[in-house]
C-alpha cells in the first residue's frame, strides 16, 4: 500500500502534473468563493479542456476543483453568512456569529485547519480502502453491478432534500437521455433525431445546460453587490493550546462521519456536514452554545464535508460507479479520455489510480498553504458582483461546448437543457439526479441485459447471489425507512392540523 | 404576470397548474414510447434495443401519475419566483448569436457578440460599458482559448 502510494506521489510530483493539481485546487477555492458558480458548473466547464490532457492530469484537475471548492465555500459562509457550496450551509450557523464577534480571522484559520485534518483523514481512508475494495469489486458480476447501480440511483433519489418522487423521476429522465445514440448491444440507433445525435447527447452539453446556463438565467438580473460587513482582523487568530485540544475529538468525529457518508452512494459532502453538526449537538454537554459561534459546531462539519469529498472517490475509482453528480462528471471525464472506470482500473492503470489519490494528499497541503495567506484575494473575489461574472461564464460555456466536438448542435442542445433546467427548478425538480441517471443509465442497461441473458431471464439471481442479495437488502431497508419516516411525518402533520382546527372552532 | 413584491403564491384554485409537473412528465414518457414503438423489444432473456426504453417510459408514467396525485393533495403554498424573462431572452440570444457566428465569422466576432448580448440580461448595462466589457472578455477569451490552450478554432472568418 505504501509502495503504491509512493508510486502515486512520484506521478503527482512531476512538474506538469503538479501544475494541474495546483491549478485544480486553486480554481476550486476560487469557485467556492465566487457567487453563483458551483463545483458542478466548473467541472463541466473544464470537461472539454481535459480532452487535451492526459487522463491522469484530467482527473487530478477535476478532483482538485471539487475538494478545493469545499475549502472556498466556508469563506463565504463565515464572512457573508451565505453558503458558497451546499456543504457549507451549516458553517454559516457557527462561523458567521464568530466572525461578527470580531474573530473572523480566527474562524477562517480554524476552519481551514479542520478542513485540512478532515481531508487528510479522508485520504487515509481512501488509501486503506482502495485495494480491498477493488479486490472485492472484482468478484462483482453483472447481477451485482445491476443492483449496485440501481441502489445508487434509488439512494440518490430517496436521500434528496425535496420530493423523492420528483428526484427519482428525474433519475429516470436521465436514464432516458442516456439512451440516445447507438444501442451498445445491437448497434441500432435509438432516438437519433439528427445525425449530430448519433454519438449520443454530450455529457458536456447536458451538464453545462442544466447547471451552468439555468443558473445564469436565474441569477443574471441580480445587480446586488455582495459586501461583507465583517471587519477582518488578524489579531489573535491563532487558537490556544487548550482550544486546539478541545477540538481534537469533534474533528475526529466529524471526519469519521464524513468518511462514512462520503463513501456511500447517494450521500455526499452536504449530507455529511449536516449529520456531523447534528451529531455534535447531540453529544455536546453544552448544546445551548450552538448557533452562537461554538467551535465544535464549526470544526466538526468542516472536517466532515472535506473527509466526505475525499472518500466519495472510493466507489468512483474502485467500482466505477459514481455516487453523486460531481462524481458522475469525473467518470464522464475518464470515459471521454478512453478509460473504462471499474475495478480493473487499479490493476490496469496503477499510475492514474494512485496518482489521483496521491494528488488529494498534495492538493490539500497546497490548499492549506494558499488558504490563509491569500485571504485578501478571497475577500476581494467574494465581493465581485454576479453581473460582472456571468457573461464570461456564458462565453466559457459556448466555447467549451463547441470546441468539444466542433458541433453547433451541441451548443443549441446546451441552450435547450439550460431552458429545461430553469423550468424544472421552478417546478421543484432538481437537476442533479438527471446527470447521475445519464451516466449510470447505460451501465444499468448493459448489466441488466447481460444478467438476463446469462441467467435466462430469471430474477431470482438477484437474491440468490450473496453480494447482490445484500445490495437488494440495503435498498429495501432504505426504501422501508423512507416510507416509514414519510408516514410518521404525515401523521404528525395531520395531528397538528387537527389540533389547530380544534382551537379555531372554540 | 401580476407580481407583488417579486413573489407570487401558487394558489390552490388553479388545479391545472398543480397537475402540470406530472402531466409534462407523462407527455415526455409518451413521446419516448411513440419514438421507440418500432424498436424491437425482444424477450426478457434477449432484450432488444426497445426493451429498456419501454420499461423506463412506463416507470416514468407511473411517476408522473404519482406526482400529479401528490401535487393535488399538497395544499401548502409554494412560492415561485417570477420568471426571469429578460435574462432568459438575452442569455438564449447570446448562445444563438454564438451559434450563428462561430462557423461563418470565426471565434472573435462570435465571442464579442455573445458577450455583448448576454450583458443585456442585466439591466445595469450602458452601451459604453457593454462595449468595453465585451472587448475585454473577448481579448481574455482569445488569450485563453487560442494562445494558452491552442484550441483548433478559426479566429476570424473562414
Amino acid at each position: 500500500m505504501i509502495d503504491q502510494f509512493l508510486l502515486g506521489l512520484s506521478v503527482v510530483l512531476q512538474p506538469e502534473v503538479l501544475m494541474y493539481a495546483f491549478f485544480g485546487v486553486f480554481l476550486g477555492q476560487v469557485i467556492g468563493v465566487l457567487p453563483g458558480v458551483g463545483a458542478i458548473t466548473a467541472i463541466s466547464l473544464l470537461l472539454p479542456v481535459t480532452f487535451y490532457l492526459d487522463p491522469t492530469s484530467s482527473v487530478i484537475l477535476l478532483a482538485g476543483i471539487y475538494y478545493g471548492s469545499q475549502y472556498g465555500g466556508a469563506i463565504a459562509s463565515i464572512l457573508l453568512n451565505l453558503p458558497g457550496t451546499p456543504s457549507s450551509v451549516v458553517t454559516c450557523l457557527e462561523g458567521y456569529p464568530l466572525a461578527r464577534s470580531g474573530r473572523a480571522g480566527f474562524a477562517l484559520l480554524i476552519t481551514a485547519l479542520s478542513s485540512f485534518v478532515g481531508s487528510m483523514i479522508g485520504v487515509v481512508v481512501v488509501v486503506l480502502a482502495a485495494i480491498p475494495m477493488a479486490a472485492f469489486a472484482l468478484k462483482f458480476g453483472a447481477p451485482e453491478y445491476t443492483m449496485l447501480v440501481a441502489l445508487g440511483l434509488v439512494a440518490a433519489s430517496l436521500i434528496s432534500s425535496g420530493s423523492q418522487l420528483r428526484a427519482f423521476s428525474m433519475a429516470l429522465v436521465g436514464i432516458a437521455l442516456g439512451m440516445v445514440g447507438s444501442d451498445a448491444s445491437t448497434g441500432q440507433y435509438r432516438f437519433v433525431a439528427t445525425d449530430a445525435l448519433a454519438d449520443g447527447i454530450s455529457l458536456v452539453s447536458l451538464a453545462m445546460g442544466l447547471f451552468g446556463l439555468s443558473e445564469i438565467i436565474r441569477n443574471a438580473a441580480n445587480s446586488e453587490a455582495r459586501k461583507s460587513k465583517i471587519q477582518l482582523s488578524f489579531k489573535d487568530i491563532f487558537p490556544s493550546k487548550a482550544e486546539l485540544r478541545s477540538l481534537v475529538a469533534p474533528v475526529g468525529r466529524g471526519a469519521t462521519i464524513g468518511s462514512f457518508f462520503g463513501a456511500l452512494p447517494g450521500t455526499g459532502a452536504a449530507i455529511a456536514s449536516f449529520m456531523s453538526y447534528a451529531f455534535e449537538r447531540r453529544v455536546s454537554r453544552t448544546p445551548e452554545k450552538f448557533g452562537k459561534g461554538h467551535l465544535p459546531g464549526l470544526c466538526a462539519p468542516e472536517a466532515s464535508n472535506n473527509a466526505a469529498a475525499q472518500t466519495s472517490f472510493i466507489p468512483t475509482l474502485t467500482l466505477g460507479v459514481p455516487g453523486d453528480a460531481v462524481m458522475a462528471l469525473i467518470i464522464g471525464a475518464l470515459i471521454l479520455n478512453g478509460i473504462i472506470p471499474g475495478p480493473r482500473l487499479i490493476v490496469d492503470e496503477p499510475e492514474l489510480f494512485w496518482g489521483v489519490i496521491a494528488s488529494f494528499f498534495v492538493g490539500n497541503i497546497i490548499l492549506l498553504i494558499i488558504n490563509i495567506p491569500l485571504i485578501g484575494i478571497w475577500v476581494r473575489l467574494l465581493s465581485i458582483p454576479y453581473y460582472r461574472l456571468y457573461p464570461a461564464i456564458v462565453l466559457l460555456i459556448c466555447v467549451g461546448v463547441y470546441s468539444h466536438r466542433s458541433s453547433v448542435t451541441d451548443v443549441v442542445l446546451t441552450l435547450v437543457f439550460g431552458l429545461i433546467g430553469y423550468i424544472m427548478k421552478r417546478y421543484r425538480f432538481e437537476p442533479a439526479p438527471v446527470l447521475l441517471g445519464f451516466v449510470l443509465g447505460p451501465m444499468l442497461e448493459e448489466n441488466f441485459r447481460r444478467t438476463m441473458l446469462l441467467y435466462g431471464g430469471d430474477f431470482s439471481v438477484f437474491v440468490s447471489r450473496p453480494i447482490s442479495a445484500v445490495l437488494v437488502g440495503c435498498g429495501a431497508l432504505l426504501l422501508g425507512f423512507t416510507l416509514l419516516s414519510a408516514f410518521i411525518s404525515h401523521r404528525r402533520a395531520l395531528k397538528a392540523k387537527h389540533q389547530q382546527g380544534g382551537s379555531y372552532s372554540v | 404576470m401580476e407580481t407583488l413584491e417579486g413573489e407570487k403564491p401558487e394558489t390552490g384554485r388553479k388545479t391545472w397548474r398543480q397537475a402540470i409537473s406530472g402531466a409534462v412528465l407523462i407527455a415526455f414518457s409518451v413521446a419516448i414510447l411513440v419514438t421507440s414503438w418500432n424498436y424491437s423489444t425482444g424477450s426478457l432473456q434477449q432484450m432488444g434495443p426497445g426493451y429498456m426504453p419501454h420499461v423506463i417510459a412506463y416507470a416514468l408514467i407511473l411517476m408522473g401519475l404519482g406526482i400529479i396525485v401528490a401535487d393535488l393533495r399538497d395544499t401548502s403554498p409554494h412560492y415561485a419566483e417570477p420568471m426571469h424573462w429578460r435574462a432568459l431572452i438575452f442569455v438564449s440570444a447570446a448562445v444563438l448569436v454564438f451559434v450563428a457566428l462561430i462557423e461563418p465569422a470565426g471565434l472573435v466576432p462570435a465571442m464579442f457578440c455573445a458577450v455583448a448580448a448576454s450583458k443585456l440580461a442585466n439591466k445595469r448595462s450602458s452601451l459604453l460599458s457593454i462595449v468595453i466589457y465585451s472587448a475585454a472578455v473577448t481579448l481574455a477569451g482569445y488569450l485563453l482559448f487560442i494562445v494558452a490552450l491552442g484550441l483548433p478554432l478559426t479566429v476570424f472568418g473562414r
